[in-house]
């Protein structure tokens, strides 16, 4: 033992240290996650392809027929399902329609009593994949940058927002947000790329190529996961993610291009919503008939907008984060 | 003064590693925000190796020390 005169008694010693470890941790934390700082963006702008034909009117030919005097207002997607679109915009609490864009928002609920769980769906479609987009906390891709979704939804002109993958809470995972690159770094979550072209592809970290990415024409991607389909639209069993107990969840889904949804499950609420497992969450969106489903930020994060208005009840009121995925009109 | 210099050493020592159990819970709980891997604990993880080094290399040549008496 080493010989220790000094009148510091030892247990002193450590009860400082437990305290400096804690004011350090703590410190550590405000400094480095929360203290707004811009991050150096990759800056790649990924521009969109000849194959990108939404709005190309060869194809517009090709899957709408003999198109209807009346529904001439339909273009791109839009042809695909011109029973969703209208030709002026229609608004109410639960629907929007216009020629561009058609949101229905249902509330749903499963089992009862301490088991009720309750969701929203938000059910889209667009006529181009530029209506949906991804705003940045304060207009700033950066570390500590935080907004309320609805504050962002109100300020981009959403009609329905949701929150992302909170990209800002993590040095690394990729970041592509409306087509361009911000980061390229993959981490090891899953990651999700909506293309173009509207196709929305999940992957896991080794499946996942950046510049396979930018070659496909990507114009999303979003870093946290999990995926919940298969490759074929079933349900998974097992999960890249270690947050698989019962949460509020945030899913972004995808039937084909032009066609998705948002969901949100509220959570940590008993006798309102208990919230979901992630195999709960993966059979849900299965049953929505999805083709592939991807996890976002869940928890206190979770939360979904419809016309700058909270439509869901977010644990403990919500929180800022740093990032949404929303449907908006064009300018 | 070597003394006051060993014991700062010592509880530094302490503090790191104490700081390093705390991101370790952190990240496996919450593994995206990356408390380990970013690029400033990277330093920190750096400054407790050196410091685990000194404090071990002291230690051993105060034991030789007082061996040889």
């Amino acid at each position: 033992m080493l010989s220790c005169k000094n009148h510091f008694p030892l247990w002193a010693h450590f009860v400082i240290d437990a305290l400096c470890i804690a004011i350090f941790s703590v410190a550590f934390y405000e400094f480095y996650y929360n203290l707004p700082t811009e991050l150096e963006s990759e800056n790649i702008i990924i521009e969109r392809s000849k194959d990108d034909r939404s709005t190309d009117v060869s194809y517009q030919e090709e899957i709408s027929g003999d198109t209807n005097k009346d529904e001439s207002y339909l273009y791109g997607w839009a042809l695909k399902f011109p029973d969703k679109f209208t030709e002026n915009v229609v608004s109410t609490d639960i629907s929007y329609t216009s020629p561009n864009i058609s949101v229905t928002l249902t509330k749903n609920t499963m089992e009862s009593g301490n088991s009720v769980v309750t969701y929203f769906v938000a059910d889209i479609y667009i006529a181009d994949i530029e209506y949906l987009q991804s705003g940045f906390a304060r207009d700033t891709y950066g570390r500590g940058y935080a907004e309320n979704i609805e504050d962002m939804s109100e300020r981009l002109g959403a009609v329905i927002a949701i929150n992302g993958d909170y990209y800002g809470r993590s040095n690394s995972g990729v970041v592509i947000r409306n087509g361009t690159v911000y980061r390229a770094t993959p981490d090891s979550t899953d990651v999700c790329v909506l293309y173009y072209d509207g196709r929305m592809e999940t992957f896991s970290p080794d499946e996942f190529d950046v510049d396979n990415a930018i070659e496909d024409s990507a114009y999303q991607a979003w870093s946290f996961g999990p995926a919940l389909l298969d490759k074929n639209g079933f349900p998974l069993t097992e999960f890249n993610s270690s947050v698989t107990p019962l949460n509020p969840r945030t899913v972004f889904g995808y039937y084909e291009p032009g066609h998705y949804c948002f969901v949100v499950v509220d959570g940590r609420q008993t006798g309102y919503s208990r919230g979901m497992t992630m195999s709960e969450l993966s059979i849900l969106m299965n049953k929505l008939g999805c083709r592939a489903a991807y996890n976002l930020d869940g928890g206190q994060s979770s939360l979904m907008t419809m016309y700058g208005k909270i439509v869901n009840q977010p644990y403990k009121n919500g929180r800022a984060v740093s990032d949404s995925i929303l449907i908006k009109e064009l300018e | 003064m070597m003394r006051i210099l060993k014991f700062v050493l010592y509880n530094l020592n302490i503090i790191l590693a104490g700081l390093f159990m705390v991101f370790q819970i952190l990240d496996i709980y919450n593994p995206k925000m990356n408390f380990i891997g970013n690029d400033i604990t990277i330093y920190l993880l750096f400054a407790f190796c050196l410091l685990s080094i000194v404090n071990a290399v002291t230690l051993l040549l105060h034991e030789y020390r007082n061996k040889k008496k």
